[in-house]
């Protein structure tokens, strides 16, 4: 955890680095000499962790991700007049020029580290693209899952590589969507239709918690600790993601079949004979692994890592447990899961605080706001009549508005105050 | 490895796999067996690759009485083989196996197993014959029995479609209630055979999308009725390569 002294270190590091390019920029010192001051003294990981998100890449990741949006769209039209030779051939140097542009500007030449590294995440987009195009050349089937593994896999090792957390972003969330959907499919060999029962969300628990295990490994190991971020922060999203959809009070009430649609009909029988549950106790599994390394690695200094862990391994064995039992009594799972995410969103911000990652507690925030009026639209909409509805909600939101920027402001002022 | 070299030998890795990819899919369509299938099509929107017909085919249900197979018992999610035959038209299915039959047979996911009772139904004051099938779901927590109890003589009341009867009711007491309107027209007749219990398999194959150009195609225009799709099919890989429509392949320029 960096201390105020570290981050006084990080601005001097940022003066001598920037006073060293304009040197060289005027030709007091050679391009040479500059390289080897940056070798002595930037050290990457406190640098970019200084300036963050910088504005400048924030654009360039939207230019990219417009590009790519534009590329997938371009190949989606399917022009059968271009001969798909062709097609398969400008995608191929389509991804080996961005590639190549992006490492020489980030690397090879340094000039614009910031666009290189937009135009590398732009590569990871179109080799997406292409597996599509290969996908749609061939008629392979519209339920293909396994285009987000190739995917993420495929650009996984080159967020480590160029410690691009935007590429690592695209892998986790890709490799989320491959989960999401190989379970979605499974569930579907489950029982029939009128069974529909929306366990299989627990699956995102199990795996938001691998990720931010995941997270927690990367922080110690000093030459990846940059990309911890994307695995906290989409592990945390997809934690609360889970917490979230299962709050709504429709779960509380029993359906046309006499099931609440969050248990199902017979989720404890089917428990032991279908892949769905198989690909669920593996995520599981793995999240059980990751916690059990983060444990033993946990910093003892600091009681933090410790309290994580523990919580979300709680978390992690009492939830599916909820679900599970909920036959009981249905309104068990609204209840619990609204508990759940209220502590989630506290636990986060306060996360956020302890490990001074500001987007923790912006998502804490948001999602608090998100509980919120997702609650009163759903016990007051019935109660009130529609204008009043409004005019409360309206206040309402502004009051949470004035709340949240006071304390986030408060908050972030005291990670760099 | 040095970083630069690292990047590239990913950069590459990525490039082969496309490229291997296509030359996986691409040898199936050279080298694979082409059989001609007969589908069952609708289309929707991918929105990473485009338009599509979304394509159930006649063998993608299989009555189990009727075909060769290795076992009957089949269960929602099993992989399955089908072999196929040559026909006059197209190829049908000729056995079914949890394990690979001789070529060609095409790969498939086992997505239903469900019962079906066959009515032969023969019209009054007609001599046709129209066959209804009633799919019965037999599971433990099935909301609804959807078995009807038709015996033979019974007097019914139905509509039809290709031959096919859609909607069957017995008349109480020998009186017809239905009456026609303008959406539906009743036939009356009796049934004349009565087959119980045939086992009915529904089967997923990796062949069921057709990516067609967006608004771009002059498709002539067809019913179903006179489409093929073409299929290589080669050591368990499948590629959809055509549609046929009476017997041409379609030219989407």
């Amino acid at each position: 955890m960096p201390t105020k002294d570290s981050l006084d270190k990080i601005e001097k590091y940022k003066f001598l680095l920037s006073e060293a390019r304009k040197l060289a920029n005027i030709g007091v010192i050679s391009k040479e000499q500059l390289q080897k001051i940056y070798s002595l003294y930037k050290d990457p990981q406190k640098a970019v962790e200084a300036k963050h998100w910088d504005i400048v890449s924030i654009i360039a990741i939207f230019g990219s991700l417009m590009i790519g949006a534009g590329i997938i769209l371009f190949f989606a039209l399917n022009w059968s007049s271009i001969p798909k030779l062709v097609k398969v051939f400008s995608i191929l140097a389509a991804l080996v020029a961005s590639y190549y542009v992006g490492y020489t500007m980030k690397f090879s030449k340094a000039n614009f580290p910031n666009v290189g590294g937009a135009l590398i995440f732009l590569g990871a987009i179109i080799f997406g693209a292409g597996i599509f195009l290969v996908g749609q050349i061939f008629n392979i089937n519209s339920h293909w899952p396994s285009a987000f593994l190739y995917w993420a896999l495929g650009i996984v090792a080159l967020a480590y590589i160029t410690q691009s957390k935007p590429v690592m972003y695209l892998s986790l969330l890709t490799a989320g969507v491959y989960v999401g959907s190989e379970m979605f499919y499974w569930f579907n060999f489950v029982d029939r239709y009128y069974n529909i029962s929306y366990a299989f969300f627990l699956i995102f628990l199990s795996l938001g918690i691998s990720y931010y295990m995941l997270g927690n490994l990367h922080e110690k190991k000093e030459s990846i600790r940059m990309l911890r971020y994307p695995f906290h922060l989409i592990g945390s999203f997809l934690i609360m993601l889970t917490a979230y959809l299962f709050s709504f009070k429709w779960f509380g009430k029993a359906n046309d079949f006499g099931y609440s649609a969050g248990a199902g009909t017979n989720t404890m029988s089917v428990l032991f004979n279908s892949k769905f549950w198989i690909i669920y106790l593996a995520v599981t599994l793995v999240a059980i692994i990751f916690i059990f390394i983060s444990f033993k690695y946990r910093d003892t200094k600091d009681s933090t890592e410790f309290h994580e862990v523990l919580y979300l391994g709680l978390l992690l064995v009492f939830t599916p447990l909820v679900v599970l039992f909920s036959k009981i009594n249905f309104w068990m799972i609204p209840i619990t899961f609204n508990i759940i995410l209220f502590l989630l969103i506290v636990g986060s911000v306060y996360l956020g605080y302890a490990k001074r990652e500001k987007t923790l507690v912006n998502l804490g925030m948001i999602a608090f706001g998100v509980a919120i009026f997702s609650r009163y639209i759903e016990y007051l909409w019935d109660v009130l009549n529609g204008y009043l509805f409004f005019i409360i909600g309206g206040v309402l939101l502004i009051v949470l508005a004035i709340i949240l920027e006071k304390n986030r402001r408060k908050i972030i002022d005291r990670f760099t105050g | 490895m040095e970083k630069g070299k690292l990047f590239y030998l990913i950069v590459a890795l990525q490039v082969v796999f496309l490229i291997g990819m296509i030359g996986f899919k691409q040898s199936t369509v050279w080298f694979g067996e082409k059989v001609l299938l007969k589908p069952i099509p609708y289309d929707p929107t991918d929105i990473l690759r485009g338009d599509f017909i979304n394509i159930r085919y006649e063998i993608s249900t299989i009555k189990l009485d009727s075909i060769k197979s290795d076992t009957k018992d089949f269960k929602r999610g099993d992989t399955i083989f089908v072999r196929l035959e040559k026909g006059k038209d197209f190829s049908s299915a000729a056995e079914v196996s949890t394990k690979k039959t001789a070529e060609p047979y095409i790969k498939g996911r086992v997505n239903d197993v469900y019962s079906k009772n066959v009515y032969t139904v023969k019209e009054t004051n007609s001599s046709n014959n129209y066959i209804y099938e009633e799919t019965i779901y037999d599971y433990e927590y099935s909301p609804v029995k959807t078995e009807q109890s038709f015996d033979v003589g019974d007097k019914v009341e139905f509509n039809e479609f290709n031959n096919r009867v859609n909607y069957l009711i017995k008349c109480q007491n020998g009186i017809c209630q239905d009456q026609p309107d303008i959406y539906n027209q009743y036939k009356i007749g009796n049934v004349i055979n009565v087959k119980k219990g045939i086992m009915e398999i529904s089967i997923e194959y990796p062949i069921e999308s057709y990516f067609v150009p967006k608004n771009e195609g002059n498709l002539p225009q067809f019913t179903a009725a006179d489409m093929l799709v073409e299929v290589a099919l080669w050591h368990g890989d499948a590629v959809a390569t055509n549609l046929l429509i009476n017997g041409q392949k379609i030219d989407f320029r």
